[in-house]
């Protein structure tokens, strides 16, 4: 994969650049090749897309980098097992992934004693403005949609999703740790994502 | 203290959020794995919460760098895979069905009680009320089957913290209403009630707890000391 020389000085082409899969194939569609004709190629677009991605998903709950990047793996590995079980009818490809994903992350944290989570860590983050130019000229639609729906989210309801989302914590936990009713913590989270399912629903049909 | 309101749709609704995006411990995990496998609406939102999840992954989880850079190792990995697929999983699937009785246990339940094979026996526990108790990773939760014969129940109790039971077969009835196979019924902390299954049908399902009981009847309560 080619990128386009955003700056003045020439770049070197890494094999693996973490850029976005090629905008004409879907990701489900690259599963979908992945379990018909177990096309390789497929799988490396989505490792490189996905990976990253899932690796910093561990890593929010305060897993470490090694054992997270492992886990990526571990997950992507799974993606490509398991590519046949994947029905695009009833999910998306990112919707399926992040199971597998989540069902990893359960799995290393019940094994091994929770860690604490750097709260710096925790900080929304769109991934806009952090990665390369061509992955935020290909990505920007998407990202744009959910990025703007959070943020019209009242920051308390985004807040407390990011909290719910991020950190390996029951809705409990959140309303003990921030001083807050716990019926208060659960009304904001429902209501957000009420919100943020409609939203989504709205564009993507 | 019983909620009979929008609360009872509150903690069922925060439950299948914590569990789509896998905060749960293991035992609530299990129960709500059950249940949604029971629920088609139960699993619908579940189902949503995970679209807003593979949404949050994708795009607020900034891209870590990876310290392997080259595809090479990964395209290896992929090969052992493909000529070896995991057996466990597979084996457990197809492992012969143990006569625990029913069909109708739901499959997560089905996997443990597999697992547990020599610990997870059914035992009496009161005149027409067998139990099978199942050990969770770490938990401080009890967490059993229950099978009541039709006609009997428990004697009137409560419990310290919240008591979860999701009916699987034929229904039981308490001071509160009567809950069919698929309900799962939700009593918070202090809730005292009597519950007795279906005169014709029995009652077989799944309780998950925090406290021990105490019985409201003294007696009760001394003799269930001695089990």
């Amino acid at each position: 994969m080619l990128i386009s020389a955003m700056g003045k000085e020439p770049k070197v082409i890494e094999e693996n650049n973490f850029s976005a899969p090629e905008k004409d194939i879907s990701n489900e569609e690259m599963v979908a090749a992945v379990a018909g004709n177990q096309d390789k190629q497929a799988f490396i677009s989505l490792y490189n897309y996905f990976a990253p991605r899932i690796k910093s998903f561990m890593m929010k709950a305060g897993i470490t980098p090694d054992a997270a990047e492992e886990l990526a793996q571990e997950t992507m590995l799974t993606v490509w097992s398991k590519a046949g079980q994947f029905d695009p009818a009833r999910a998306g490809a990112s919707t399926w992934i992040f199971t597998i994903a989540r069902n990893k992350r359960i799995d290393y944290l019940r094994k091994n004693a929770r860690p604490v989570p750097d709260r710096k860590e925790i900080e929304f983050d769109t991934g806009i403005g952090t990665t390369s130019a061509s992955e935020v000229i290909s990505r920007a639609e998407e990202a744009e949609i959910l990025d703007n729906a959070l943020t019209e989210l009242p920051e308390e309801q985004a807040e407390l999703i990011k909290k719910a989302f991020f950190e390996d914590k029951t809705h409990k936990d959140i309303a003990a740790e921030n001083n807050l009713p716990l019926g208060t913590v659960k009304s904001r989270i429902r209501l957000g994502l009420e919100r943020l399912r409609h939203k989504l629903g709205e564009q993507i049909t | 203290m019983i909620r009979h309101t929008a609360d009872i749709t509150d903690r069922e609704e925060t439950l299948l959020i914590e569990y789509a995006f896998g905060t749960l411990d293991e035992a609530h995990s299990l129960l709500i794995a059950s249940y949604i496998s029971r629920s088609p609406q139960a699993r619908e939102r579940v189902r949503a919460c995970e679209i807003v999840g593979g949404m949050l992954m994708e795009s607020c989880c900034a891209p870590e760098s990876m310290t392997q850079k080259n595809a090479e190792h990964i395209l290896e990995k992929l090969g052992a895979v493909t000529e070896n697929p995991p057996p466990a999983q597979d084996k457990e699937d197809n492992a012969p069905l143990e006569t625990f009785g029913d069909n109708d246990i739901p499959a997560p339940i089905m996997a443990y009680m597999r697992r547990q094979q020599k610990k997870a026996k059914w035992r009496k526990l009161l005149n027409g009320c067998r139990i099978c108790r199942l050990s969770l990773r770490g938990s401080q939760y009890n967490f059993a089957l229950y099978d009541i014969a039709p006609g009997h129940g428990m004697p009137t109790h409560t419990h310290k913290g919240a008591e979860l039971t999701l009916v699987l077969e034929g229904s039981f009835s308490d001071e509160y209403g009567q809950y069919d196979a698929g309900k799962l019924v939700i009593h918070e902390t202090g809730t005292t009630h009597t519950p007795q299954a279906h005169p014709e049908t029995g009652c077989i399902c799944v309780i998950l707890t925090e406290g021990p009981y105490r019985f409201s009847n003294p007696l009760v309560q001394l003799l269930s000391f001695l089990r």
